[in-house]
């Protein structure tokens, strides 16, 4: 790999989790897929800013390869612990998660990977569903997966339900929409 | 649970003052800037969602694995059109069932009238 973006790191505003271990699986991941050694030095500190990294690589070391948002990146380190639940993780007989609705919930995630938000929480649901949910202000989003072709979504406004519904897992103008009442409130 | 209704008897209909318990995986529970834990909605998401009766059983017996325990009234998915049943099982005398799909919305209102029975410790994914 070609060492013309050494030092890049160094100008970007840190972008990734708020701890050692989630450090420690993103970097992995992404130093998988390029099949390089990484070097040893101290990661950024944690930050909740929206930022884009370069792919930042040397001639021996991979610093952090990924385009990603950091929200996008807590978003599938979480999605991929949770992809590792056994049978019967809520103890009332669940399936683990479906890799259909993963993959739908990874989807949708990308759809979003230009827009502003916050990192989700990442929710399980019974049965082998995936739920994200958003706070911003005194809007609450849920956005749930739980069947193979459709996102199902609650918005909420001081914790009081305003409205429920779903869409096509391929409507990405919904999901959105979705996003940006969550950050504007229209 | 299965997808297929279930018929029930009027005696195994549980009265509306009962508390009942549900346990709360650690990947359910959310930390907020107050520092307090909450239950994720998605705790409470399904069909025929399983609890436990309080009055049937212990807090300790009831969390078996699991990070927590919340309580709510009987009343609470009554109210919504959900009518919970005994449903004892071998190992769990105290089972019940909510009848019918939780919605969304109604999975909330089930979350804001819950209360913990066992607070989770600092161990959830998301801490």
């Amino acid at each position: 790999m070609p060492d013309k973006n050494i030092g890049i790191l160094e100008q970007c505003t840190p972008a990734v989790g708020t701890s050692t271990l989630v450090h420690e699986a993103i970097l992995s991941d992404y130093i998988e897929s390029v099949d390089i050694e990484p070097r040893k030095q101290p990661l950024p500190e944690p930050s909740h800013q929206w930022t884009q990294l370069e792919d930042i690589t040397s001639d021996q070391n991979v610093f952090i390869a990924t385009n990603q948002p950091a929200w996008l990146i807590m978003a599938k380190y979480y999605l991929r612990q949770l992809a590792n639940l056994p049978e019967d993780w809520d103890s009332y007989g669940s399936s683990p998660l479906t890799s259909v609705l993963l993959n739908n919930a990874q989807n949708f995630l990308d759809s979003l990977k230009f827009e502003n938000v916050p990192s989700p929480f990442v929710a399980p649901v019974s049965g082998g569903g995936i739920q994200f949910e958003w706070r911003n202000e005194d809007r609450d989003l849920e956005v749930d997966f739980v069947e193979p072709l459709r996102v199902g979504y609650l918005k909420l406004i001081k914790n009081e339900p305003i409205e429920e519904g779903d869409f096509s897992s391929q409507d990405y103008d919904s999901a959105l929409k979705l996003i940006r009442w969550l950050n504007l409130g229209e | 649970m299965s997808s297929t209704e279930i018929d029930f008897t009027p005696e195994q209909i549980v009265d509306e003052n009962e508390s009942l318990w549900r346990r709360i995986h650690y990947s359910w529970i959310k930390r907020f800037d107050d520092g307090n834990y909450y239950p994720s909605s998605a705790a409470f998401k399904g069909k025929d969602i399983s609890v436990d009766i309080a009055s049937k059983t212990t807090p300790e017996k009831s969390i078996r694995n699991s990070a927590a325990l919340v309580a709510f009234l009987a009343a609470i998915p009554k109210k919504l059109g959900h009518e919970v049943i005994e449903a004892p099982m071998p190992d769990n005398p105290a089972h019940a069932l909510i009848m019918g799909k939780i919605t969304r919305a109604e999975a909330h209102t089930i979350v804001n009238a819950s209360e913990w029975v066992i607070k989770p410790l600092n161990n959830s994914l998301h801490s």
